[in-house]
């Protein structure tokens, strides 16, 4: 995994719900929705403005009260995930 | 020129399959920033998207195409010295030849056009695409051209199922065996001619592109579209605007091949495994679903009118990638006296059709809270979407709660119906039925339920007495009255006697093929088989018969109803039976208008005391009480009135009993809540129309309905 900026691309379109803890991630070339919970939304909200992994981590403990471990495993777990559907470029 | 222009489109028909001038003309009235007048011509009075509010200025009937172009034209130059049309759109594929080939006429008379030459329509054409796509590096599945419907078997086998059968022009089925294709083939070949053609089935995901082309060739306009929710007669009922450079490019390169000048429709598959596209389909016209452009900012129907009043447009930018569409239908009357002018005299002004009236939402605490099931036209238009709009145009209207089985339930998309959306669980657990029912009264308060499909009506008999111990009514028949409706039931010699004018159909309860030869050697041919709950087929022979029960057990059906196939008329009745059995109020029609599978898509209302009468012993002798549908055909041999089926509930087009003065939904909720209602019926005898309309969804609430369960109204 890049140890450099993860950005979502030109694919990925956000919803936010109507309490704007969660929302919507909409590939736009498939049309297929991603329906996101709170920390999922949280890390989309980072990486949308384009963040490295420390610091999507450290985005995610400010939310939530997880270890770094935890922290460390879902991020990795969830740009992995948008990274096999082409939604982000990391450099 | 100015912004002023009159626009004569066809394609106002279709049923629940739409033809794409409705969609043309929701996108003009949409877009068009000046006076626009459209006039539609079509080939009989049944132009039900013509008809609808607001659509079109004028309707005209005009020849059919095989009378000769000379006598189209004849009949258009008729239309267009009454009352000068500028521009023409035609939008059936068999009609834009046919008008491409009039140009130098329809310019010289001063309506203008913009179509392909002859020879690029050729290469659209579902014989001509496969030479097109070899001649010019186009993928496309394997696709075989058979004329002699005989071998089709063969070639079927040789490409391997399933395999898609397709219409010379149009209809096309996805069969899974040889009998299937030949059956299918055969139901093609005798509606279309030319032959069929069978095209290797690459079952992934379907593309669209809607194309204008300028008359130079060059593309003025694009909208790539996904289909997303596709019914089980392939039809797209839900699509969302995709960003897909790659799908553009392609269908660009396409364009340019062609040679192409006006609308255009590409289908596309696109295969998950090499992420490659086949073109699958062209079409030489606008799709039924070109409403997705207007809403997604791209609106192409607008930037071809422009495109022929003034050419030479700019390109239009690309269309808001995930805005989507859900196709849904909407119930209207038209009075009798513009039906009778438009088939006597050929022409009228649409004034005839009026706008249900809805009234006003109110959130008053002190309005009952009414939900209603079935709020779905997806596969077929379910009774909840009559009943949520009888409801919502009455006087004092409920406050409405839409129950859905998933997101793509399209009435849930309709704006301003419904407070609020709420999933119900698919399982068949009626406990779980039961405390989601008691969660959404807990958070919205719940006074009433409609329960609107069949298959539900036992769940809710189920849960209907601890429903009642919560302050909650459901509208129901009895169970023992439920139980003996059953079609298996329905036909037995327990309810066969002399009912007048109401008669009981010969019946046989098949489980075995051998018990399926004993019917049709019983009854001869044609015959109806019947599922239980769904599965209507009309077989012709011996071969089909069989194959048809092969394919129903295949569906999990595995017994089935045997019925002689009746010829006549169809009627409905609509009712509200008292708790004595007796009729409180209501309705008979006449279909007049059916789709394909026989659902009534228009009608008008009859007087036949006699036949009430007779379906009031009928009810009585069953112990009904509540709604109740009574489906007949008047055999033409007796003249008598068959019952077909007895349905629990509404039907989907009691809406119009509100224009008629009875509103059935309304008054079974009010006696539920024990407050007196009167219906008092008007003496107008509107026709009653139903048409499809297109809808914008936003994918947050599809998700929102899939993940949360719920959806309030404004979130």
């Amino acid at each position: 995994m890049s140890n450099g900026i993860w950005r979502l691309n030109s694919r990925a379109s956000l919803r936010e719900g109507p309490n704007g803890d969660e929302g919507v991630l909409l590939d736009t070339y498939t049309a297929d929705i991603c329906s996101c919970n709170g920390t999922a939304w949280t890390i989309l909200q980072i990486i949308k403005k384009g963040a490295a992994i420390k610091q999507i981590v450290a985005g995610v403990r400010k939310e939530y009260d997880v270890s770094m471990k935890v922290a460390e495993r879902d991020v990795l777990s969830f740009v992995r995930k948008l990274k096999s559907m082409e939604l982000v470029d990391g450099q | 020129m100015g912004n002023k222009a009159r626009v004569a489109l066809t394609g106002f028909a279709g049923f629940d399959n739409p033809e794409p001038g409705i969609g043309v003309a929701e996108a003009l009235r949409s877009g068009w920033r000046g006076e626009l007048e459209i006039d539609s011509l079509g080939y009989d009075a049944w132009q039900a998207g013509a008809w609808m509010h607001g659509h079109a200025n004028r309707l005209h009937i005009i020849p059919p195409l095989a009378l000769g172009a000379k006598t189209v034209f004849k009949r258009i130059l008729e239309i267009h010295d009454q009352s000068p049309l500028d521009v023409l759109i035609p939008n059936l594929d068999l009609e834009v030849p046919v008008f491409s080939g009039l140009k130098p006429q329809l310019d010289k008379a001063g309506i203008q056009t913009l179509l392909p030459p002859q020879k690029s329509y050729q290469r659209t054409t579902k014989i001509g695409l496969p030479r097109f796509c070899y001649d010019n590096d186009i993928l496309t599945p394997t696709t075989i051209h058979v004329q002699n419907i005989d071998e089709v078997p063969m070639y079927a086998d040789s490409i391997g199922y399933p395999v898609m059968v397709k219409g010379s022009v149009a209809g096309a089925k996805k069969v899974n065996n040889s009998s299937q294709a030949y059956n299918d083939a055969l139901k093609l070949h005798a509606q279309w001619g030319g032959g069929i053609i069978l095209q290797n089935c690459i079952d992934e995901d379907e593309y669209c592109v809607a194309q204008v082309a300028r008359e130079d060739g060059s593309c003025l306009g694009m909208v790539p579209m996904r289909k997303q929710g596709i019914n089980r007669r392939g039809k797209a009922v839900v699509g969302s605007v995709v960003n897909a450079p790659d799908l553009e490019r392609i269908s660009l390169e396409i364009l340019e091949k062609l040679q192409w000048r006006g609308p255009l429709e590409l289908e596309f598959m696109r295969s998950n495994i090499s992420g490659q596209f086949y073109l699958i389909e062209i079409n030489c016209r606008f799709p039924s679903w070109i409403m997705l452009s207007a809403f997604a900012g791209c609106n192409l129907p607008v930037a071809l009118l422009k495109e022929i009043l003034t050419p030479g447009g700019k390109r239009l930018r690309r269309p808001n990638a995930g805005i989507s569409f859900v196709r849904d239908t909407h119930d209207f009357v038209v009075c009798e006296k513009g039906f009778n002018k438009i088939e006597r005299f050929g022409s009228v002004e649409a004034l005839g059709s009026f706008p249900a009236k809805t009234t006003r939402k109110s959130n008053s605490k002190n309005k009952p809270v009414v939900a209603v099931t079935g709020i779905s036209a997806f596969e077929e238009v379910l009774a909840g979407c009559g009943v949520s709009q009888a409801l919502a145009q009455a006087p004092n209207r409920p406050r409405l709660l839409g129950l859905v089985y998933g997101p793509y339930d399209t009435s849930a998309h309709r704006p301003g119906t419904f407070e609020a959306i709420h999933r119900l669980p698919v399982e068949e657990d009626v406990e779980g039925l039961l405390a989601n029912i008691l969660n959404i009264q807990k958070r919205d308060g719940l006074d009433v339920i409609f329960p609107c499909i069949d298959f539900e009506i036992d769940r809710f008999l189920e849960i209907e007495s601890e429903l009642v111990a919560n302050g909650v009514k459901v509208i129901l028949p009895p169970a023992k009255a439920h139980a003996r409706r059953g079609k298996f039931k329905l036909f037995s010699k327990r309810n066969k006697r002399d009912w007048g004018p109401l008669q009981l159909p010969l019946s046989k309860v098949v489980r075995k093929k051998k018990e399926l030869k004993a019917a049709f050697e019983e009854f001869g041919f044609p015959i109806v088989i019947k599922g239980e709950m769904t599965g209507l087929n009309i077989a012709a022979n011996p071969e089909e018969a069989k194959s048809i029960f092969l394919q129903m057990r295949d569906e999990g059906i595995e017994t089935v109803l045997v019925q002689p196939f009746i010829q006549g008329d169809e009627f409905d009745f609509a009712a509200v039976c008292a708790s004595d059995h007796s009729i409180i109020d209501g309705i008979l029609i006449k279909k007049l208008s059916k789709n394909e599978l026989g659902k009534n898509w228009g009608c008008a209302t009859v007087n036949n005391p006699f036949l009430v009468d007779a379906i009031s012993e009928f009810l009585k002798h069953l112990g009904w009480c509540g709604p109740v549908e009574v489906e007949m055909i008047r055999d033409v041999k007796n003249d008598c009135f068959v019952v077909v089926e007895v349905n629990p509930r509404f039907p989907a087009w009691i809406s119009y009993g509100v224009q008629l003065g009875v509103n059935l939904p309304f008054l079974s909720m009010q006696r539920a809540l024990g407050k007196d209602h009167s219906t008092s019926a008007s003496n107008q005898r509107p026709i009653y129309m139903r048409s499809c309309e297109t809808l914008m969804a936003d994918p947050l609430d599809f998700a929102t309905i899939a993940t949360r369960g719920i959806l309030q109204n404004g979130d």
